[in-house]
């Protein structure tokens, strides 16, 4: 899996498939000729005639983007059958009754069962589909209800029935309305790097050391404020960007009591390393805030912090800043160019959080929680300072 | 019903009357801290390099322990180079003197298998010299190749090659015989068999924008994928890159109209689409209490208290969770079953014949923390026949909301920990009761037989144990005979076909590598008919399951497949 991590595919860029029962004991590939052959990593896959028009189309969950896709069956070649069984001995839903449908010339044999959850994390609809190909008789369906009970109903030709138990008779379902829908291309945009996470709880920050402009060895340290700790380089359009607007906004910052500890990448290959455009940038903003550089190391324990909070992190990139409590701890992580009024406004919200506020805060989509949060005790364990 | 409470109390003695009635947690305890998944965390340093050997892959720069790999490669250099040669030159370079070839598609007839779909055929087509120049026409009547070694001997490799075409598409097995030069040059090229489908016309088309493009969080919640949430949503968000979150069909409202739940990753909300009349849906799991961030793997939307509406069970990875369908408006979450630390797929079934449905639950591995998931957190030994997983659960209805794990007392405790990804229900001996069927990753698979309640372990003696990499199951009457065949869906792994056919593997783990299996009902056990119905390509399947999309009256085969895709091409 740490190959996966760091960008490899494992079995990755596979087609989905789809094999035509050509009814003499073999299936013959025509994925590419049905238009089911999407490349993104498939879970799920649901069977159901959505629009009801007698053709079973297909829902699949993927893990890749698009995560959804509704595949709309075209293909009118022979009319259908669709059968709703309702308990009324048995569970309502009639899961587990097998029904046995001949066409009154008795030659044509079809079977299939009602079943809740099959195939991989998935549930097809309930409705038996019985394609009928080129017959043309009356049909009739023998139901071998859950417990043994078997019933027979007879009068079955195209389109959709409810048969209830005890009841012999197939009701047919007065046909839906057509509906219209339109096929559409579905364009998955391109990722950015960018991210704004707010973490769901206090994560415990790594000790941190940096050379001041003087180039003395310091650490940063808790103080009784918060800290937002930003990585940047002389290099990068967008951090020059960043920091030109951190120099402007430094009441914001005192109103809110937050430190800023700004840390150059520019060095990390070392001493011979061109460190012109570093200073060209503090002098040009003149960046009122502690600043320094980190060397390798540094880079490699911050990386390795998110490589441990995230299944996945991007490779190490700047800008990067991190916003940690009065205790050190984690709050929040920007990742590329994020504007002033998003982190005080974060900040206000986060400090003075309560693990269960953070845990609701924290998803990026609204929803709800029926758990609890992790305790507090045991994200420092998890993390424990030091590393 | 005092029948069956005195069953169960005789077989577990250790516990209370009342605790066995209420094995699913009231809600209002809400105690859901899971303290024991963090545990180990200790080991979470430890990488799990041993992973791509235990899938008989080589791991990453180790090639040299696999020799064949490392020919494989260059010989599959060559063919790709080959079939997309434009010059003469070109393909006489890879070409040795004296090479022979068989036509890739020959003359056979064209035959009717279905309506508007034909196809041509071939086997074992006989082998002739043939000149670099006719050979480039050929390639280039080919059209556009994929081609996958899948399986390498000496100076010969097995290829799978696929070409799409307006109209057709071709599929084959070619047989590719080389020097010992490096880069090998090709001696000969003898298809094996080869399958070309022809059908016009549509047969499927992408709807999904149509249907809920206009829900306000189509765009994140489609359009982005798990990759890109797990830069962003943390461990202990409970966001896995693995990407298992299934759905569910399903009438919610009761207004006729099939709607879907959709499960979806730690602090991701799930999603339930109500299907309008004109065929879109809107979302509108907030509204009905269920967009649930907990990591959901499935879900089941099955009436269990027989009142006529659909009810709930979702399994997430915090428990199993039960809600009730208030009049077809919303759902209420009446608790939920604790004891499933890792679940997959969920299938109900009423095992006990006694009017309501009982909850299956696969369980896959016996113990994970956040950072370490599945097989990362305690490893399948051996692994491809291990009994050290998570323990499947059979959670009984008892009536009102309220489920027993009857897992041991019916019988179902026997070959129960074998790393379960899916299970289906079947009443395959047709006698009245739903028979079960479980999909293995690392062991053997299982076929319990149903006897008024109590279940046998059978698998062996009906033929479909099948070990291999197990990840779905469908039952279908394929061949029209009246009794139900058995689809397993499997891991298919050119590179683990490889590997494993050499040598240093035993039978037992090529297997592993082969692909979907096809097991057909005969005469109260089954046969594998895998190989001879052409199935078994299916890739690294995940759902494969039966439907019959041209009406013909026969079950097709669709597959759902990949496992991870990763922003490089380079692919295990």
């Amino acid at each position: 899996m740490t190959l996966v991590r760091n960008g490899y595919s494992w079995s990755g860029g596979e087609r989905n498939r789809f094999f035509l029962n050509g009814g003499e004991g073999r299936f013959h590939e025509m994925s590419h000729l049905s238009g089911l052959d999407q490349i993104e990593d498939g879970r799920g896959l649901a069977i159901v005639d959505w629009d009801q028009d007698g053709l079973l189309d297909l829902w699949y969950r993927n893990r890749t983007a698009p995560r959804l896709r509704l595949m709309h069956n075209q293909r009118r070649s022979h009319p259908s059958v669709a059968l709703r069984l309702e308990g009324t001995k048995c569970n309502r839903d009639a899961i587990g009754a097998v029904v046995e449908m001949k066409s009154s010339s008795a030659d044509e044999y079809w079977v299939q069962s009602v079943r809740a959850g099959d195939l991989f994390l998935s549930q097809s609809s309930k409705w038996l589909h019985f394609g009928l190909g080129t017959n043309k008789l009356e049909l009739t369906a023998k139901v071998l209800w859950p417990g043994g009970h078997e019933e027979v109903f007879t009068g079955i030709r195209t389109g959709r029935y409810h048969l209830k138990q005890g009841t012999g008779k197939a009701k047919p379902i007065s046909e839906r309305q057509k509906i219209a829908l339109k096929k559409q291309e579905l364009i998955v945009p391109a990722s950015n790097s960018s991210a704004r996470v707010i973490l769901p709880g206090r994560v415990p920050f790594p000790i941190v050391g940096y050379r001041d402009q003087s180039a003395k060895r310091k650490t940063i340290t808790p103080g009784a404020r918060a800290t937002l700790v930003m990585l940047w380089s002389g290099n990068c359009v967008r951090c020059k960007e960043g920091l030109k607007n951190f120099a402007k906004n430094t009441e914001a910052f005192r109103l809110n009591n937050l430190n800023i500890v700004a840390l150059s990448t520019d060095g990390v290959e070392g001493p011979a390393a061109d460190l012109s455009s570093t200073y060209d940038l503090i002098e040009k903003t003149k960046f009122p805030f502690s600043w320094g550089f980190i060397d390798q190391a540094a880079v490699q324990k911050l990386h390795h912090f998110q490589e441990k909070l995230f299944d996945r992190t991007p490779g190490p990139s700047v800008p990067l800043a991190i916003l940690l409590d009065q205790n050190f701890r984690a709050l929040t992580i920007y990742r590329g160019e994020t504007d002033i009024s998003t982190i005080v406004s974060d900040l206000q919200t986060t400090l003075s959080s309560t693990a269960v506020q953070l845990y609701h805060l924290a998803p990026p989509l609204r929803g709800t929680w029926f758990t609890n949060p992790l305790p507090q005790r045991d994200i420092d364990r998890l993390f424990p300072v030091g590393q | 019903m005092f029948r069956l409470l005195l069953t169960l109390i005789i077989a577990t003695p250790t516990l209370s009357f009342s605790q066995k009635r209420n094995e699913l947690i009231p809600l209002r305890i809400k105690a859901m801290e899971r303290p024991d998944r963090w545990s180990n965390e200790a080991n979470s340093r430890k990488n799990l390099t041993a992973i791509p050997t235990q899938l008989g892959l080589p791991s990453s720069g180790a090639n040299e322990s696999w020799p064949g790999e490392l020919f494989s490669e260059e010989a599959l250099d060559q063919l790709n180079q080959m079939m997309t040669a434009e010059t003469i030159e070109k393909v006489s370079a890879i070409i040795a003197g004296g090479f022979r070839a068989s036509e890739f598609e020959g003359e056979a007839l064209l035959k009717i298998i279905a309506k508007e779909v034909k196809i041509r055929t071939g086997k074992e087509s006989k082998l002739a010299p043939v000149g670099p120049a006719e050979l480039l026409k050929r390639i280039k009547e080919l059209g556009k190749l994929k081609l996958k070694v899948i399986e390498n001997d000496g100076q010969t490799t097995r290829v799978h090659a696929e070409a799409n075409r307006d109209g057709s598409e071709y599929s084959a097995t070619w047989n590719c015989q080389w020097t010992k030069d490096s880069p090998p040059r090709l001696e000969s090229l003898k298809v094996e068999n080869f399958e070309t489908v022809f059908s016009a016309g549509h047969w499927f088309n992408d709807i999904t924008k149509t249907v809920i493009g206009a829900n306000e969080r189509f765009e994140a919640q489609v359009l982005h994928g798990i990759d890109h949430w797990a830069q962003r949503i943390t461990r202990i968000g409970d966001l896995s890159m693995a990407g298992h979150h299934g759905l569910a069909v399903g009438d919610v409202n009761g207004d006729g109209l099939e709607d879907i739940y959709v499960c979806d990753g730690g602090s991701l909300p799930n999603q339930l689409y109500l299907q309008q009349a004109d065929g879109t849906a809107k979302e509108l799991a907030a509204d009905w209490g269920v967009d649930w961030l907990e990591d959901s793997r499935s879900a089941l939307l099955v009436d269990l208290d027989n009142d006529g509406d659909q009810d709930l069970v979702v399994a997430t990875i915090a428990m199993i969770a039960f809600a009730e369908n208030i009049g077809n408006q919303g759902f209420e979450l009446r608790g939920g079953f604790g004891g499933a630390p890792y679940p997959f797929s969920l299938s109900a079934a009423d095992y006990d014949s006694d009017g309501d449905l009982d909850i299956y639950t696969c369980v896959y591995s016996a113990g994970d923390q956040p950072t370490k998931r599945g097989f990362e957190a305690s490893s399948p030994i051996p692994f491809n026949d291990a009994e050290n997983g998570g323990r499947n659960i059979l959670l009984s209805n008892l009536g009102n909301f309220q489920f027993a794990d009857v897992t041991r007392q019916v019988g179902l405790d026997q070959n129960n920990t074998r790393w379960s990804f899916a299970a289906a229900w079947e009443d395959y001996d047709r006698d009245g009761d739903p028979d079960l069927y479980v999909a293995n990753d690392f062991g053997r698979n299982c076929l319990y037989l149903n006897d008024k309640g109590q279940f046998s372990s059978l698998a062996g003696k009906a033929g479909v144990e099948d070990m291999a990499a197990g990840m779905s199951v469908a039952w279908g009457d394929t061949n029209r005979d009246g009794a139900s065949d058995l689809l397993v869906g499997n891991m298919y792994s050119s590179a683990g076909q490889r590997v494993a056919f050499q040598r240093n593997y035993q039978a037992g783990k090529k297997r592993m590598a082969r692909g979907n299996s096809l097991f057909t009902a005969t005469r109260g056990s089954f046969r594998d008919t895998s190989i001879e119905s052409g199935i078994t390509n299916g890739g690294w399947a995940w759902s494969s399951g039966f439907a019959d999309l041209n009406n013909d009256g026969w079950q097709d085969l669709v597959v759902a497949n990949g496992y991870l895709s990763n922003t490089r091409d380079d692919d295990l």
